[in-house]
Order: structure tokens, then C-alpha cells, then sequence
């Protein structure tokens, strides 16, 4: 208890560096997961913090340039979601948390048909606790990104700072600080459990194999075309309104590589198997170099038969990391994922 | 509405379906009873099936299906079997099993989905469906009249949100509901849309009116009562699935005595409540013994309880465990996501395998009359 009394306060009080301190203490791999998106979850706390504190500046007092720092702030927040969406257990599955921070995919333009619905200022008066007990589609990142990213809204009469606007962006994003702080803190809760239960290994590792299949099926392949009726529609991507889907593809790998893969390596070094956490690493560092040579976003890639054919070697070295954990690693740990136990009713 | 004639049918036909259940008893009760199970399936490519297992245990049926399936159930007397979409779905399957064939499919008609569940009255003729109104989020009952080519025939209204399975009390009137308490919607696929304001029940209602003469509530808001079996003397077991935090453990079993109106929930220590991982899929109580299996595929675990005592009787290990059916004197068949058919027994803390597939078996069996081929 007084040990994890310790850790506790080490995680709630410090960064990344403490982490490692953590680590000392208990060198397992769960601790290291543990500490590390724990880390992560608090960045997405103060990323929140900031984007609300931006838009709360820029509605009481509107200046030509402090869109752009909500819009920067935005992107900040956003990508430190993106860097622990792997994650798909423990208290993001309370309240439909995930789906909070990101409706997505959104095919019926929900968030768009919500947002307008809200803006109507027959609808009454706009607070956080509101939306709070409205649809999904408007309380996360997507709906702060219509009004502030969408051409449409920008060129319109509600374009930023108009005061209705400013009404349900302040009050989103309150929310979504709100959702990242409760997460952050009990991710906290969960310590002593995800640190007794070893079927956490299994919940983890098999986190990161669905989000890069995800990646790959959906944020990727789907745009691509690959999937469906064959033709390119930038429109399935992610954050495709503030034209980063490629930025935040590359957020979600760096967080594997800071969240997830110290974690892994520990585990691996417990089952002598330290050569495939490496080889694991090797691959997901080349898939992040090929960011190096990419835009920020996917569209105009899907312009040309180069893009097109950058986009798919993309998509090779993101199913090609995912495929390393779902065969060589999944065997040597003996990770089984049930059918039932992964998407019952 | 059902007049009196129709009743006075309904009612003779719930004896001779007794008469019928008593013979199949003395066939099962040989050493080697035969399999005959449907089931929603998937392949490893992830396509939707409605797949099954004859007698001699060779796969039989591989009916391609737009959406994932759920549940099912078995027209008594009948040739049929429905295969139901889950959750957000809305198609519903008729197969023939003598001619193994889909015979038709149903749809779930504007504003309205299925929730993977339904049961037939004794006659055969009126199928009872678990649907959601899902402009009004209304939980309901659908009565399909099955001898006319499933057209609708009353929708009963549940005073709640998200209906589950549902099944027929031995005494051939009363509907027994489990009330998830969970809203969906398709625009949302499936999303739990409500977590924070469930309100799960168990429920009985009249086949013939549509009345709820009961309603039974959970011990907490979250615990989503969702399947549920009844014995041949009127003990309902309902299994819950908890959308609250996973570091807590609440109740997973409810029991309802129908002679007494008693609802408990069976109060297990942690340590046996912990590995089922808040997670229940199917419940399945055998015919002629006092048991009842809970299958947990989260845990990777069976249960085998004595619902008389709410005892465990055996922790039977099965990956991805979830479908089960009573088979046999004291024993179970339970089918795993991973393609293994296993038989129980209250005699027994390991599962035999009877067959191994390359189908992804999905929550739940459903007897199939005539697949013995």
C-alpha cells in the first residue's frame, strides 16, 4: 500500500522523467505501461487545459492573430489525444470517454449536423454541462475542429468570433479538459490493479495491435480507396477539416514509441526475448522516418499516382510494425484474441 | 390482441410442445446425444455467416449475412429457426432447417432495430422480438405471426431502454425480458449511447396483451441485465455485463424465483467474481438437472452453478468461450470464438471437445431441429 501510495504520487506530480523513477522501483512491464500513458494522459490534461484557456482569450477579447493560437492549440491537444488513443481498456471505456474525445469515423457528417443544430440560437444556452449529456458528435475534438477549421463556417456569418460560435467552442472544450483531467485521474484509480493483474499484458499489447490495424484499415487504406468502391476520398480520413490527418497518423506511432514501446521491451527482456522488441522498434522508427517526406495531410497525395504510391508504402510499414506484434511477438507470448472477448454484446 | 379461441389454441398447443419436450428428453439422454446447433458465425477473413452443426457434428449451412449476427431461436414443432442481426442490426433470418435453406428475411421497418434476441410462443405461431424504436429510444416487443409470413401483429411497449434476450416462462403466457438498459442508435453504430443514465429491468410481461406484471431492478444502475434462461419450475437466471469502472466488481447473476416473485443477485466472494471480468455472455439452464451454465468469454471461463443454491459448482476453462445450450442429463455444450464445440458437465472441471471449426462461433447456439442429416 505504501509503495503504491509513492507511485501514486510520483505519477500525479511529475513528468516523464519520473517515470523512469517509477521504473526503479518496480521494473516490470506493466509498470512501465502503467507510468508511461499515465504520462500520457496527463499531457492530454494539459493540452485540453491550454486549447480551453486559448479559446476562453480569444472569445472575451478577439484579435486578428489569436485564432490562429486556438487553431495551434487545437492541433497540440489533438495530437496528444491521437498519441494515446492505442489505448482501449481501463477508464477511456467509462462513459464512452474514446468516443468523447473523437467521434470518428463520422460517414453521416453527425458532427457537422450537430454543430449546426447547436449554433441555432433558438436552442437555448450553451454550457458545458449541456453538451455534456448531448450525442458524442459534439463534445470532442471533431466539433471544435468544424468551427474553427471548416471552410464553410469561415466563410459564413457564424465564422469565429461570432458570439454563438465562441459559446459552443469555450464550452466544448471545457468538456473535453474536463474528460482529459477525470481520465487522467483514474488512470490513476486503476494503478494497483493493472499493476496485480497479468492479464493487462494481454489487454495492453493487443490495444496497440487494434490501433495499428485501425490505422491501417481505416485512417489509411480507407482514403486510399483500398477498401469499398475503390476510388480515393481524402473525406474518410481523420482531421481531414484541419488538413492534418497525415500529422496526426504520426502523432498516434510516436505515442506507441513513447507509451507503449517501454513497455513492450521490458516484457519481451522478462520472456528472453529482447531481439523482437528490438526489431518491433526498428520497424516503427522506419515508419515514422516516412513522415520525413509527407505533407501534413492525405489529400493531396491522393492527387497523384507518387502520392498514391507514398501513401501505400505508408500503409505497408504501418501494417508491417502491426504484423510484427500479431505474429512473432502475439506467438512468444502466448496472446490469444478471442473473437467474443473482443467485441461481444 | 389475441380473441379467446385463438387463446384456447395457444393454450392446447403449450401442452402438446410439453409432450414434445419430454420425448426429446428420453432422445438426449443417451450416451451420445446428437449436436444439431446454429449460430451467428464469422470467418477469419471477417465476413458474416449464419453457420451450424448437424448430428454427426460436420459443419452444415454457411449462409452468407450482411451484418453480424447475434442470437437466435427455434420454432417449436416447426421447421424454422431465426437468426437475429445484433445490435444495431435490422434483419432478421428465417432458416428452414428441414430444407436447410434461408426461407426468408425479415426487415426491421423504418426507425426500428433489432437487439439480436427472440423467442416463439408453444403453438409456433407468434414469434416475440426484442426491437428499439430507435427515434424514441422505446424498448419493445414485436409479435411476428409466423404462419403469416412473419407479417406484425402488436408491438408491446417495455417502459424502458434496450431490451436483450427474452424468453417463454414454462407456463406458456408470461414473456420474460431482460432489460439492458443501453441506448443504440444507427447513426452511432454501437455506441453505447447512455452509460451514465441506464436503467436496466427485468421483466415479465403477457404474451397475449402485451401487460407487465413485473419489473425487477438491478442492484446497480450500470449492471446491464442482458441474457437470461428460465428452468422448467420457473427459476429465471439473468447475466449482467457492468459498464461501470473495471477495477469494481458488482453482482454478475441475478435469480428470480417466479412462484415466490423473490429477485436476488447471487452474491458471490470477489475472487470468484474477478476473473469472469464484469462480462457475461450466454446463460443456459439444462432441462433435467438443477444447473445453469454462465459463459464468460472475457475470462475465458464457463461457470457451472446449481441455481437452486447459487453454488458454483465447476470453473471450466474455454478461450473465448460464449455460446451455450443445455445438452444431455447434467451437461452443457458451449461454443468458443475460436472455433472449438465443447461439451460441459456438472461432473467435470475440464470441457471435451466435440469439434473444432473454422468458424469464429459467435455469442450464442440455437438449437436446430432438423439438420440431422
Amino acid at each position: 500500500m505504501t509503495l503504491t501510495l509513492s507511485r501514486l504520487l510520483l505519477a500525479t506530480t511529475t513528468t516523464l522523467g519520473i517515470s523512469v523513477a517509477a521504473q526503479a522501483q518496480d521494473t516490470s512491464a506493466r509498470a512501465a505501461w502503467h507510468a508511461q500513458i499515465g504520462h500520457g494522459y496527463q499531457q492530454l490534461a494539459s493540452q485540453t487545459e491550454q486549447f480551453a484557456q486559448q479559446a476562453d482569450m480569444y472569445c472575451s477579447a478577439p484579435g486578428s492573430d489569436d485564432l490562429n493560437e486556438v487553431k495551434a492549440a487545437w492541433s497540440s491537444a489533438f495530437a496528444a489525444w491521437q498519441s494515446v488513443r492505442f489505448v482501449d481498456f481501463g477508464p477511456i471505456e467509462q462513459n464512452t470517454r474514446a468516443w468523447k474525445f473523437q467521434f470518428w469515423p463520422d460517414p453521416k457528417n453527425l458532427t457537422a449536423n450537430k454543430a449546426r443544430y447547436w449554433l441555432n440560437p433558438e436552442r437555448g444556452e450553451i454550457t458545458e454541462q449541456v453538451l455534456a449529456r448531448d450525442s458524442v458528435a459534439i463534445q470532442g475534438f471533431p466539433a471544435t475542429e468544424y468551427l474553427l477549421f471548416d471552410a464553410q463556417v469561415a466563410d459564413s456569418e457564424q465564422a469565429l468570433p461570432d458570439a454563438r460560435s465562441c459559446q459552443l467552442l469555450t464550452a466544448i472544450a471545457h468538456n473535453l479538459q474536463t474528460n482529459a483531467s477525470g481520465l487522467s485521474s483514474d488512470w490513476q484509480q486503476l494503478q494497483a490493479r493493472y499493476l496485480q493483474v497479468s492479464d493487462y499484458d494481454n489487454g495492453t499489447l493487443t490495444a496497440a495491435m487494434h490501433a495499428l490495424e485501425i490505422m491501417a484499415d481505416w485512417r489509411l487504406a480507407a482514403p486510399l480507396g483500398a477498401r469499398g468502391n475503390g476510388k480515393p476520398n481524402p473525406y474518410l480520413a481523420d482531421a481531414w477539416r484541419s488538413g492534418q490527418s497525415l500529422d496526426m497518423i504520426q502523432a498516434s506511432l510516436q505515442g506507441l514509441a513513447d507509451y507503449f514501446v517501454p513497455g513492450l521491451n521490458a516484457l519481451m527482456a522478462e520472456n528472453d526475448a529482447l531481439p523482437l522488441a528490438e526489431q518491433f522498434s526498428a520497424q516503427l522508427n522506419r515508419t515514422l522516418t516516412r513522415f520525413d517526406t509527407l505533407p501534413a495531410d492525405i489529400t493531396p497525395l491522393l492527387e497523384s499516382e507518387e502520392g498514391i504510391a507514398s501513401l501505400n508504402a505508408l500503409l505497408a510499414d504501418v501494417r508491417a510494425t502491426g504484423q510484427l506484434l500479431t505474429g512473432p511477438i502475439a506467438a512468444e507470448l502466448n496472446v490469444v484474441r478471442g473473437f467474443n472477448s473482443s467485441d461481444g454484446d | 390482441m389475441l380473441d379467446r379461441r385463438r387463446f384456447l389454441k395457444a393454450s392446447f398447443a403449450a401442452g402438446s410442445f410439453a409432450a414434445l419436450t419430454a420425448c426429446s428428453t428420453r432422445l438426449l439422454s443417451n450416451d451420445a446425444p446428437p449436436l444439431t446447433l446454429v449460430s451467428a458465425a464469422d470467418d477469419a477473413a471477417g465476413q458474416h455467416y449464419i453457420g451450424a452443426v448437424d448430428a454427426a457434428g460436420q459443419a452444415r449451412l454457411q449462409i452468407p449475412v450482411p451484418e453480424r449476427c447475434h442470437g437466435g431461436c427455434a420454432q417449436p414443432l416447426g421447421d424454422h429457426v431465426v437468426v437475429f442481426a445484433r445490435r444495431p442490426g435490422r434483419l432478421m433470418h428465417v432458416l428452414n432447417t428441414r430444407r436447410g435453406e434461408l426461407e426468408r428475411t425479415v426487415e426491421a421497418g423504418d426507425g426500428y432495430h433489432y437487439y439480436g434476441h427472440g423467442v416463439y410462443s408453444p403453438d409456433a405461431r407468434f414469434l416475440y422480438v426484442t426491437m428499439n424504436n430507435y427515434r424514441t429510444s422505446a424498448g419493445l416487443v414485436r409479435v411476428y405471426d409466423a404462419f403469416d409470413g412473419y407479417s406484425t401483429v402488436a408491438d408491446y411497449d417495455l417502459a424502458g431502454i434496450g431490451p436483450h434476450e427474452l424468453r417463454l416462462h414454462p407456463d406458456g403466457v408470461t414473456l420474460v425480458v431482460a432489460l439492458g438498459g443501453i441506448e443504440t442508435h444507427p447513426d452511432y453504430d454501437r455506441i453505447k449511447l447512455n452509460l451514465d443514465r441506464m436503467a436496466p429491468a427485468l421483466i415479465l410481461m403477457d404474451r397475449h396483451t402485451g401487460e407487465i406484471s413485473a419489473r425487477y431492478t438491478p442492484s446497480h444502475h450500470q449492471l446491464s441485465c442482458r441474457h437470461l434462461d428460465v428452468s422448467p419450475d420457473g427459476i429465471v437466471i439473468a447475466g449482467y455485463q457492468y459498464e461501470g469502472p473495471e477495477w469494481e466488481s458488482p453482482p454478475l447473476v441475478a435469480r428470480l424465483d417466479t412462484a415466490t416473485g423473490v429477485f436476488s443477485e447471487l452474491d458471490w466472494p470477489v475472487e470468484e467474481l474477478l476473473p469472469l471480468r464484469n462480462y457475461t455472455a450466454s446463460i443456459a439452464i439444462s432441462r433435467q438437472s438443477p444447473y445453469v451454465v454462465v459463459t464468460a468469454p472475457l475470462g475465458g471461463l464457463a461457470l457451472i452453478i446449481d441455481y437452486r443454491s447459487g453454488k458454483v459448482i465447476q470453473r471450466v476453462s474455454v478461450t473465448d468461450v460464449a455460446g451455450a445450450l443445455p445438452h444431455g442429463k447434467n451437461g452443457f455444450i458451449v461454443s468458443s470464438g475460436m472455433g472449438g464445440v465443447y461439451q460441459l458437465s456438472a461432473d467435470s472441471g475440464q470441457a471435451l471437445l466435440r469439434g473444432t471449426y473454422p468458424m469464429r462461433w459467435d455469442n450464442h447456439l440455437t438449437p436446430g431441429q432438423y439438420l440431422a442429416s
